[in-house]
């Protein structure tokens, strides 16, 4: 399993793509800093408590961040044909598939890391500082990354799941997206269209949608029941999506 | 040690109502370089990749290095493969695709990748991409990372598709190199069967499904007799000439006036002469060797041309 992260790392690191996606997210963190910097110089006064606050409203960004982690570790295999040359050296389908689930996570935590920690580095030095709002932002963050990361850990194997499934990458991207953002609303719709249980167990599933928890975490910040929530939710979809992309790869044809 | 590299036991495989392939039975030994030979969809291609578990087989089972079962996965290790068109990132250069496989497979040592570059002539690719590459260096980039192992079994599907003529003998050359000073077993396709025909030490003849046959090189080399081509004026006259004055039924008649005849090969002017003196006209004269395409088409009920 090493050999086969080091592989994988090896070509995730190689890839222009990695670097200019990570480019682009850092200078959209830049110039969001930039312009309260600017405003702030201009008499405005947004400190590092409402900077460093404005991560807790972004954390659902993660979601959409392990797509990218999918896609830049999956690197289109099936449309480009390279997985024949993994498959027909003996390499077992289970190191394919969880070598690839683990490289994206190892990714997505450093990416997950370098982008906090530019963000808030630079909240830190270009915005206003308050001693006593500024002790108060970490807990709050500290809480609400702790309820994130089991979320987008789930959300990652949904996404290395559909990257596996479909043919094509923009169909998988499409069904990722689908299971995360369509299927809350629509349960979210479907509670309210229905009377009874039926509308009752809608609102159940909805309440337990990752969507939905880390949408409540900042509300909710320090209540440990979320947190766990968030960890057995986390838990069952990353075990659960997991076991049905190993199965279903472990029977695919490969051209 | 076992002789038996690679042998397949009623090997099959269905997609809904199409056999692709039919209960093949291969037998590849240590030291061969076994010529699959069939048309197109003849189940070339699905057959190695059924061997290299790219694909899963209907029924029937498939031995590597006289190992089957779960245990196959492990032997697969010892082979170099290529098969189809050859696929590697596109945003990576030769060099990198290379490194990543090397490192995921775990094969120790950079330079085995600098190796298997020199060994197909594209150590001077540099950070040139692999989308950039022409037809041929995608081919023998495939053919460097079938063989950045030291395979000890190669399997290698219409090799030869896009290689410049001068990349053909190099790879012919080196095909021969491998087995012949490494003992590498090889098991190749080609549709070019003249080109197979320069390697292969055995052949496999597949058609709908099925393997055919199975012969070596020698037999199959006894079974293409050598013959005169005679165009005549009249076949049936000239037949009756070579029975009464050179004494010979060692020919065929076939349509267009056209006579095979299997007699006096090293020396032909006593076939002039004879139907020259009977008044009957010699069209065309010419030495012709039954060649590979040809035992094929007979044997899938082709026309056969010698």
């Amino acid at each position: 399993m090493l050999n086969y992260l080091n592989g994988e790392l090896y070509k995730v690191f190689r890839r222009s793509y990695t670097w200019i996606t990570l480019g682009v997210v850092l200078a959209l963190e830049a110039l969001l800093v930039a312009g309260w910097a600017f405003t702030n110089a201009n008499g405005n006064t947004v400190d590092f408590y409402t900077g460093a606050g404005m991560l807790t409203m972004m954390l659902s960004v993660g979601f959409y961040a392990t797509l990218f982690t999918g896609d830049m570790v999956f690197a289109g295999q099936y449309k480009f044909g390279t997985m024949k040359n993994e498959v027909s050296f003996g390499i077992p389908r289970s190191r394919i598939y969880l070598g690839k689930l683990l490289a994206e996570t190892i990714l997505a935590l450093l990416a997950c890391v370098v982008m906090l920690g530019f963000y808030l580095a630079l909240c830190w030095i270009f915005l206003l500082h308050n001693p006593e709002t500024d002790a108060a932002v970490f807990p709050i963050l500290r809480y609400c990354l702790t309820a994130a990361l089991p979320l987008w850990l789930g959300c990652q194997a949904l996404s290395c799941l559909c990257f596996f499934l479909f043919k094509s990458d923009i169909a998988a991207t499409f069904a990722c997206v689908g299971v995360v953002i369509v299927v809350p609303t629509a349960l979210d719709l479907f509670s309210l269209l229905f009377e009874g249980p039926v509308g009752t167990v809608l609102r159940q599933i909805y309440n337990l949608w990752p969507t939905t928890l880390l949408g409540q975490a900042s509300k909710v910040a320090g209540d440990p029941s979320l947190l766990l929530t968030a960890l057995a939710v986390g838990a069952v979809w990353l075990v659960g999506f997991t076991a049905l992309g190993l199965w279903r790869f472990s029977r695919r044809e490969i051209h | 040690m076992e002789d038996m590299v690679l042998e397949t036991f009623g090997l099959t495989r269905r997609y809904g109502a199409l056999t692709a392939l039919d209960g093949v039975e291969l037998h590849l030994r240590r030291g061969e370089i076994y010529g699959l030979v069939g048309r197109n969809g003849a189940g070339k291609t699905t057959l190695m990749r059924m061997v290299t578990g790219q694909g899963v087989p209907t029924a029937g089972s498939v031995a590597l290095f006289g190992v089957s079962g779960s245990g196959i996965r492990r032997q697969r290790s010892r082979t170099g493969v290529m098969i189809e068109i050859p696929s590697f990132a596109p945003f990576l250069s030769a060099r990198a695709n290379l490194e990543y496989y090397r490192r995921q497979r775990g094969i120790p040592g950079k330079a085995v990748v600098e190796e298997a570059l020199g060994a197909v002539d594209l150590l001077h690719t540099g950070n040139k991409k692999f989308k950039a590459f022409s037809l041929g260096m995608k081919q023998r980039l495939g053919l460097a990372l079938a063989l950045m192992n030291r395979p000890d079994l190669l399997i290698l599907d219409e090799p030869i598709n896009g290689l410049d003529p001068e990349g053909v003998v190099e790879f012919r050359s080196l095909l021969r190199q491998l087995n012949q000073e490494l003992g590498t077993t090889i098991l190749i396709s080609s549709h070019i069967l003249t080109e197979l025909s320069t390697v292969a030490t055995c052949y496999g003849f597949m058609e709908k499904g099925r393997l055919l046959e199975e012969i070596t090189a020698q037999e199959l080399h006894d079974r293409c007799r050598t013959c005169l081509r005679l165009e005549v004026g009249d076949a049936a006259k000239a037949a009756a000439v070579l029975q009464s004055r050179l004494g010979t039924d060692q020919f065929q008649v076939q349509p267009g006036n056209v006579i095979l005849l299997f007699d006096h090969l090293d020396d032909p002017a006593p076939v002039s002469a004879a139907l020259a003196a009977a008044g009957i006209p010699i069209l065309a004269m010419e030495r012709k060797g039954a060649a590979l395409e040809d035992y094929f088409l007979k044997l899938i009920g082709g026309e056969e041309k010698c």
